[in-house]
């Protein structure tokens, strides 16, 4: 397991180097130029060659590809802006946190309300909360988030006063955000554990436990639970990079500085090695948030837990024959 | 029964969560929307008119804010409005286009037009204690050389042989003579900056910290959301009013207004129409809106650098008779903004009221007839910025009245701009932002400016020069409207709307509303008790 999980850690690296390839050739073959955003209404088109050329824009694609990995390989660096002639990471330091914060604690939000929702949905299926979740999922669903986040502000902030309607110094600064960030997930989140569980306890091993008399929560949670929730976690992982890209709104309406806005602005200006920075910081987190899923899923689910060792084990034995075949036989 | 049981128990949980989000809302201590640093504004309503112990705290809401606190490269709403009260310049225009002395006490020419001295204030220092010295205007006007947007407006200069005659006089080389570089020194580009600590933290430094010899200090920024200033204590000019100011920023307008409603805004930046109507309906309590001039001017232009043959005086003359401005600029702008009747925005000082062209689309079929012109077709670019989309969208209709079919293509702003510099545009919509001088207005209009809308050549670019180096101010006055004049005549720029501020102020507010129309002065430095 441990090698598996090394092992899934170490390939974030050609992950990244994939997606920075993709975004880099885009905004290369892209129209437009930093030169021209930096000049502005006193660029002309020899001042805008002039400024291209001490920049490097006017090198081949891939000596400059090749000199954008060489910096981070060899001073770490993801480079300076064009626009604002600060390193990138001092730009985005200080918006990981509230970017991750957010889109995390949407999908933990999804985990504590949509999964027991769905439980419930499923379990007293054709009843009041059955047809009161799934009418309100739906709703909830077709909802656009920006514009639940301004009803929740009118509501919650300027109305009854309970919480702050922007910024984000304190915890309750994160309620509204939060919630208009994560109510997309919660539903869609209840509506796959309802039907997921409806699948499940529809199997004849549940029949079989209940006619042993065991307790129906206990038949719920030990046994269909596990079971329903392989789709469940599958889905979450997914919305995870939903919900990074989609908190650019949330936090443009809520004035939190994240990643989203950052890269927003950045794109407009041009400003494509910000871009590519926070490109490579929303991969890694993505992937470490896929890798968490597929651990999740070896703590759900025995026989994908002994399939990850197993892989280990095979790894193992084909090392060691290899070693033998090598020595000879005795 | 069971059922019933688990029915009570959410409501029972829902009570619970709503009780405690009441016990930790108290309305009468709302949190304030401010930064991820941490800073706690204490409460400020009120405290713009309370003249008591209470520290006086005025809370503005304005757009964008800066990436960076360079002023070589900022330029935003929300920078500017930081940094007119944190750092300044030699000096800056008032509304009659005289100069106020601030950082320098005066300046005057040599008999042959070849040195500029200018004599700096004894006494000034920065916020670290530096003393502010001649040495500090070189190498301010040396950042601005090596700025590739701004060199072309020192490049007049020869920064190579200027020097210092003593702590307090620098002498600078003329190598290209303009009359307007002394007043373009009020640009908010010329803030100014301590050498030695510029040297010292380097341009990442410069970026995310500043220095300035202004009222107020950069108490803190909290990146993303607002800048906190505090009183300087030891500044050389009038002792500001308030003891503290926060500048916070939003980029969406409904939560700027929202803060404003519910108090944590004194001071609101107001950029929908019907926020605007809001203000003026008595929608907010205790509240008004202020309109304040902006230096900006926009029209319709024409391709006259790439594509002059395309666009006959005829041609222009009829679209100009097309193209009903009052309209658009009530029917699209709302409150927000004013008809424009010049190619120089009315807040400047040499402004001339050339006026609107009559909305004659009778007239225009006419001339278009007599012409010979028929079925006209063309196809403009613009951004999406602000109102360019339904303003071309209202220009297209008033046009196909008349014959003329319009095309409109919406492009990213960089592609747009990139357009322009490559003369792949016709025509459009251009607008201009000045610092004061009316030659920093006509700078994207003079030949080599990169701008294809705007740029001209032949006699009118003669004239723009000239005045430009004219030293007598009187003359250049007269040149200016000569300039207008010909463009009015030649149908080279039909206005179509002049920008302004407009701010949600509360009552209670003491002197912005006095600063804010001061038309070139520092916004922040003009509220002083």
């Amino acid at each position: 397991m441990t090698r598996y999980v090394i092992r899934r850690i170490l390939l974030i690296i050609p992950i990244v180097i994939g997606v920075v390839v993709v975004v880099f050739t885009i905004n290369f073959f892209g129209e437009g130029s930093p030169a021209v955003t930096i000049l502005g209404t006193s660029g002309n088109a020899e001042k805008i060659a002039e400024l291209e050329h001490e920049m490097g824009f006017d090198r081949p694609y891939i000596v400059q590809l090749a000199d954008y990995f060489w910096q981070i390989i060899s001073k770490g660096s993801l480079g300076n802006s064009y626009i604002y002639k600060i390193p990138v990471w001092t730009l985005m330091k200080p918006r990981i946190l509230p970017t991750s914060v957010v889109s995390f604690a949407g999908i933990i939000l999804a985990v504590i309300i949509g999964i027991p929702m769905g439980i419930l949905a499923a379990t007293r299926q054709y009843s009041v909360f059955d047809y009161g979740g799934t009418l309100l999922a739906i709703l909830l669903n077709a909802i656009p988030n920006y514009w639940l986040a301004l009803m929740l502000m009118l509501f919650f902030g300027v109305q009854l006063r309970w919480l702050p309607i922007s910024g984000y110094s304190t915890w309750m600064h994160y309620v509204l955000p939060v919630l208009s960030c994560g109510l997309g997930p919660i539903t869609s989140t209840m509506r796959m554990t309802r039907s997921s569980m409806l699948e499940v306890i529809r199997q004849d091993y549940i029949r079989t436990a209940k006619s042993k008399g065991i307790a129906n929560r206990a038949v719920i949670y030990r046994h269909a639970l596990k079971n329903a929730l392989i789709p469940v976690v599958t889905q979450l992982g997914m919305q995870l990079g939903v919900a990074m890209t989609g908190a650019i709104i949330v936090e443009t309406i809520f004035q939190i500085p994240g990643l989203g806005t950052l890269m927003n602005t950045s794109i407009a200006q041009k400003d494509y090695i910000v871009v590519q920075g926070c490109v490579i910081i929303c991969a890694v987190l993505i992937t470490i948030a896929n890798l968490l899923t597929d651990i999740a899923y070896a703590f759900i689910d025995p026989r994908i837990k002994a399939q990850y060792e197993g892989m280990s084990r095979d790894a193992k034995d084909k090392r060691a024959a290899k070693k033998t075949a090598g020595k000879g036989v005795a | 029964m069971k059922r019933t049981k688990s029915i009570l128990a959410m409501l029972m949980c829902l009570m619970m969560v709503f009780s405690l989000l009441a016990a930790c809302g108290d309305s009468d201590d709302t949190p304030s929307g401010n930064g991820g640093g941490g800073s706690d504004v204490s409460d400020n309503g009120g405290d713009g008119g309370s003249g008591n112990d209470e520290p006086r705290i005025l809370t503005i809401g304005v757009e964008l804010e800066a990436a960076t606190l360079d002023p070589m490269i900022s330029g935003d709403l929300g920078f500017c409005m930081m940094a007119s009260g944190v750092m300044e310049q030699l000096w800056w225009l008032d509304d009659e286009g005289n100069l106020v002395y601030g950082l320098g006490t005066g300046y005057e020419y040599n008999d042959d037009l070849t040195e500029l001295t200018i004599y700096l204030r004894e006494g000034v220092t920065f916020h670290n204690g530096n003393e502010w010295t001649a040495d500090d205007l070189l190498y301010n006007l040396g950042r601005a050389a090596a700025s590739p947007q701004y060199a072309q407006r020192v490049s007049g200069i020869d920064l190579e042989n200027s020097y210092t005659r003593d702590d307090y006089t620098a002498v600078l080389k003329i190598s290209s003579f303009e009359a307007s570089f002394a007043y373009s020194l009020s640009a908010p580009i010329y803030f100014m900056l301590d050498k030695e600590w510029c040297e010292d933290v380097g341009e990442e430094g410069i970026g995310m910290n500043t220095n300035g010899t202004g009222p107020y200090i950069l108490k803190e920024w909290n990146v993303g959301t607002s800048y906190v200033l505090t009183r300087n204590d030891n500044y050389w000019g009038e002792t500001p009013y308030y003891d503290e100011i926060v500048i916070m920023c939003f980029a969406e307008s409904s939560t700027r207004m929202m803060e404003f409603e519910i108090g944590t805004l004194d001071v609101v930046y107001v950029t929908a129409v019907q926020e605007v109507n809001n203000l003026q309906n008595g929608y907010y309590e205790d509240a008004t809106n202020l309109m304040a001039p902006l230096q900006s001017a926009a029209g319709f232009v024409f391709n006259m650098r790439d594509r002059a043959d395309m666009w006959p005086i005829e041609l222009r003359q009829a679209i100009a008779h097309a193209i009903d401005s009052a309209t658009i600029v009530s029917a699209v702008c709302g409150g927000m903004y004013n008809v424009a009747s010049s190619v120089e925005p009315s807040a400047n000082w040499a402004y001339l009221n050339t006026g609107t062209y009559e909305f004659n689309p009778d007239l225009s079929r006419q001339i278009l007839e007599d012409a010979g012109i028929s079925d006209f077709s063309f196809t403009v670019q613009t951004s999406a910025s602000g109102y360019n989309v339904p303003i071309l969208e209202a220009i297209q209709a008033q046009l196909a009245d008349v014959g003329i079919t319009m095309g409109i293509d919406t492009v990213d702003a960089t592609v747009y701009r990139t357009m322009m510099v490559a003369g792949e545009t016709v025509a459009g919509l251009a607008a201009t932002m000045g610092g004061g001088d009316p030659g920093d207005v006509l700078i994207p209009r003079e030949a080599g400016s990169g701008n294809s809308l705007l740029e001209t050549s032949g006699a009118l670019n003669d004239l723009i020069m000239a005045a430009k180096g004219e030293s007598d101010k009187a003359t250049r006055l007269q040149m200016y409207y000569e300039i207008q004049e010909y463009y009015h005549d030649n149908y080279l720029l039909i206005p179509i709307y002049e920008q302004t501020y407009n701010y949600g102020i509360k009552d209670y507010v003491v002197g912005f509303q006095d600063a804010i129309n001061c038309i070139a002065t520092p916004v922040l430095k003009a509220i002083v008790g």
